[in-house]
């Protein structure tokens, strides 16, 4: 479904990605592991289409996405939720909400979006008419999350979900991706540590420096404490 | 008691027209972080347009004032393309850009003035004539000027506040990366941004000049005072602005009325000068985040 | 600490390490020497009028120099240069006109006013954010410009001052101008040493980024509260030099059209760079003395304002840093080895 053919990107003369290469298949949930600042939220930004790749080659089914704009990757079914809380702050939950359904055909719809995403959030329906701003740290993730699922989705990213959030509300928020990808949409997720992801991955990419270091089965990988300790610490 | 009423009714229609400019630079600022200093030089031309098609060329004010608009939204394109599309996401875009709106109203102003020479124009009311309710003047072209800049604000805001456009545009102004990833053409939100703000600057140009006064330089004072508006409303505010340009009309109308046509811009300078010493983020502005 | 651990400290300090550099006195007095000279030739051969554009560049390039300080090094979005220059010049003219001061001492109380009145504004809006800062500035101006054409009848209303000239009895303009360059060199010696020395470093970490700066331990209010005060001094210095030249100090030394000029001058010449605004106002006064001298008004505004359109959206670094460039490969090609050091230095300035 996704393919990344050797890639490699950066910011100026900072070279950040070293030519990486991986897969997600359709139905798939598949996760990136790596320390901080060693190039995953690079590679996803890749992906979407706001870094431009100085060579390689990413593919959505058979498609070539480098050199695509961001709103035509999105119309294309990827949906990148981004890291931190890119929520838009002075605009009320339901707005942000239904900006996640700008796309033409998902705004005609966007009725049944906000009802799909309110099932899944009964927070987010009590604060509708809040301002983003105001809500916890947990509820923007969770608005970030919901504001992706606004439109037609083929492939989730996903990029540090956990980040910055109390451990009680890391497990709602993982809790609630694993519920999305049920219905067999394909996930990318970034996380920088193995503990939140058991049970959702199918296939685990090991991130180091720019490079992936391994790949393999998510019940493999997963199990190797001694590789883990290695690469994430 | 008349000279207050009339006062207050200046200061409407005053408000309404700094309203229509200053909404402009709010949504300028907003999306594209831009001071654009062109502004005023947009307003004039928008005036010259309108001059040319009711006085030269014989068109009804209806016509002048949709032809003023549609010219000065194609200003807005130019100047898209000709300062953002290159500049914008470069290094030094917060000093480099302003600088390139002033250089952008120079030429401008100074092909109006080769155009249209330097001396002031007369341009003449939409409608003539006037009516009078204890002393005060309530002329024709006075309570148009206010009808179509409360329409048009109103129909702004709902765009921004209802329409899947208008929310895109405010959700650019508010988070950009976000608004790329939930698949808003960035690019075309800038374009329409800089038309819509140029196309209301021109028709205050177009309106207000037929009760102020025509010539090349005619739009720096009003812009000024806009800029006054959009701060005082808090930068980036629509709804702020819009509050904030009739509560400056008023004050400004007042000044005029009991301390002379001289104090106004002096006035208001005082004014806001007070306020954002006692409020830096405005009236609407919220302190962390100065967007819409 | 003794003089033998400053000298081995001084070596140990590669060129280029620090921004800060050690002034080259062979070029300094070779530029002194020809701008002591060449005004001298020009006024025997009968150029007076180049000498009265040099006097104007010398005045202009004092204040761009101060305003690229505040604007373009340490990123303070002033527009309120304007201020110090006129109020330099109506406290110095005001002095000289009602004490009998000397106009050659009068010109220092321009300064300290100009400085004085900075440390005010300067109060007032540089808590506040870039573009309130502009308008306010600019706020500033017009109130100022406005107070003096039409306020207290000491300020003379808008025919201004008629301000006592320098006296020069021995060739006037000939004299003028080498007090001009002297003020000049003061001024540019005083940007110099802001720019180029760990303040100075302090200032571009503060435009470049205040939160790392903050970090650092550098009070971005205090840091620049003085350098609004510091570039004021200077300012007001030019404004009054230039009111006794003039023999006249009018609100006009506020106009729009000055503002807009000198801004043109730093930006033409190179943002942010020590020669920057030095090279525009040599550009922009002679190309109006000269070239744009005989057309209408509307053209000249057109073609100033294309020619700063241009140079800003498709050259933002400015005419200064490129010539600097080519300067230093021409000298490297004629002059190898032994010049080389001065050349390096003045690109790296440039730069």
């Amino acid at each position: 479904m996704l393919r990344v053919s050797d890639v490699s990107a950066g910011y100026g003369a900072a070279q950040v990605l070293h030519g990486v290469s991986m897969h997600v298949d359709a139905g798939e949930s598949v996760v990136l592991l790596g320390p901080n600042g060693h190039g995953k939220t690079t590679l996803l930004r890749v992906i979407s289409g706001l870094v431009r790749p100085s060579g390689g080659s990413v593919q959505f089914e058979g498609e070539e996405l480098v050199g695509r704009k961001p709103e035509e990757i999105v119309a294309a079914g990827i949906v990148h939720i981004p890291q931190g809380d890119l929520v838009f702050p002075m605009m009320t939950v339901r707005d942000n909400l239904l900006m996640g359904a700008y796309r033409r055909g998902a705004w005609k719809v966007r009725k049944d979006g906000l009802d799909r995403v309110y099932a899944l959030f009964p927070r987010l329906q009590e604060r509708g008419g809040q301002l983003a701003r105001s809500l916890s740290g947990g509820e923007r993730r969770m608005l970030a999350i919901g504001r992706g699922l606004m439109g037609d989705v083929r492939l989730l990213i996903v990029d540090e979900p956990s980040l910055g959030l109390a451990p009680q509300v890391i497990e709602d928020v993982y809790a609630a991706i694993k519920a999305i990808t049920r219905d067999g949409l394909s996930l990318l997720l970034v996380d920088e540590s193995a503990n939140h992801v058991e049970g959702m991955a199918d296939r685990v990419y090991l991130m180091e420096t720019g490079e992936f270091r391994r790949e393999g089965n998510a019940a493999e990988l997963l199990g190797d404490e001694a590789l883990l300790s290695t690469y994430l610490g | 008691m008349g000279q207050l009423l009339q006062a207050v009714w200046g200061g409407l229609v005053f408000g309404s027209v700094y309203g229509l400019m200053a909404v402009g630079l709010t949504l300028i600022w907003g999306s594209l972080n831009l001071l654009n200093l062109a502004h005023g030089a947009i307003y004039v031309a928008g005036g010259y347009v309108a001059y040319t098609l009711m006085v030269s060329l014989g068109f009804s004010a209806v016509f002048a004032f949709a032809g003023a608009m549609l010219a000065s939204a194609a200003l807005g394109l130019v100047l898209y393309a000709v300062v953002v599309l290159p500049m914008l996401g470069k290094p030094g875009w917060d000093n480099a850009s302003w600088i390139a709106t002033v250089a952008v109203s120079l030429v401008l102003e100074s092909a109006l003035l080769l155009a249209y020479g330097p001396e002031v124009r007369a341009m003449p009311a939409a409608i003539e004539g006037a009516f009078v309710v204890n002393d005060v003047v309530f002329r024709y072209q006075a309570i148009l000027v206010c009808a179509v800049a409360v329409v048009l604000l109103v129909l702004l805001h709902l765009f921004l506040k209802t329409s899947r456009f208008g929310l895109a545009i405010r959700a650019v102004s508010q988070q950009m990366d976000a608004s790329r990833l939930v698949g808003i053409p960035v690019a075309l939100v800038f374009l329409i941004v800089m038309g819509v703000s140029a196309s209301l600057s021109g028709l205050a140009g177009a309106m207000l000049t037929s009760i102020l006064a025509l010539s090349p330089t005619a739009g720096f004072v009003p812009m000024l005072k806009a800029l006054i508006v959009t701060i005082f409303g808090g930068l980036g505010s629509v709804k702020g602005t819009i509050v904030a340009a009739y509560v400056i009309g008023l004050l400004e109308a007042f000044v005029q009325a009991f301390a002379g046509v001289a104090w106004s811009l002096p006035a208001l300078f005082l004014f806001i000068i007070a306020v954002l010493l006692v409020r830096p983020q405005g009236l609407f502005g919220t302190p962390e985040l100065q967007r819409l | 600490m003794s003089a033998v651990t400053q000298g081995v400290r001084e070596r140990e300090v590669t060129p280029g390490a620090g921004p800060w550099r050690r002034l080259n006195v062979g070029a300094v007095g070779l530029a002194l020497a020809a701008a002591t000279l060449v005004p001298w030739l020009l006024v025997q051969t009968g150029q007076r009028f180049v000498v009265t554009l040099l006097v104007t560049v010398l005045v202009y390039a004092m204040v761009a120099q101060c305003w690229n300080l505040v604007l373009g090094v340490s990123g303070i979005f002033s527009l309120g240069q304007l201020v110090m220059y006129a109020v330099g010049g109506y406290a110095s003219s005001l002095i000289a006109i009602h004490l009998g001061l000397s106009p050659f001492l009068a010109i220092w109380v321009g300064g300290l006013a100009a400085a004085a009145i900075a440390l005010v504004i300067g109060l007032a809006i540089l808590r506040l954010r870039g573009v309130y800062v502009a308008l306010l500035t600019l706020g500033f101006v017009m109130l100022l410009q406005n107070y003096l054409g039409t306020g207290p009848e000491i300020f003379g209303g808008f025919y201004g001052l008629k301000s006592p000239g320098f006296g020069f009895t021995s060739n006037p303009l000939l004299s003028t101008y080498y007090l001009g360059l002297a003020l000049f060199v003061l001024t540019t010696y005083a940007v110099w040493r802001i720019m180029y020395s760990p303040v100075g470093t302090a200032f571009t970490a503060l435009r470049d980024s205040e939160v790392y700066a903050v970090s650092r331990g550098i009070d971005p209010f205090r840091f620049r509260l003085l350098l609004f005060a510091y570039s004021a001094f200077f300012t007001g210095v030019a404004g009054a030099f230039m009111a006794h030249y003039q023999q006249s100090t009018t609100p006009a030394s506020l106009s729009f059209t000055l503002l807009t000029n000198l801004i043109m001058m730093i930006v033409l010449g190179g943002w942010g760079t020590f020669w920057g605004p030095i090279v525009g106002a040599v550009l922009l006064v002679f190309l109006d003395g000269f070239i744009l001298k005989d057309i209408s008004a509307g053209w000249h505004a057109l073609v100033l304002g294309a020619l700063l359109a241009v140079v800003v959206i498709a050259a933002p670094e400015g005419i200064a840093p490129p010539l600097g460039r080519f300067l230093k490969r021409a000298a490297d090609r004629f002059l190898p080895d032994d010049e080389d050091e001065d050349d390096d230095e003045e690109a790296e300035v440039a730069r």
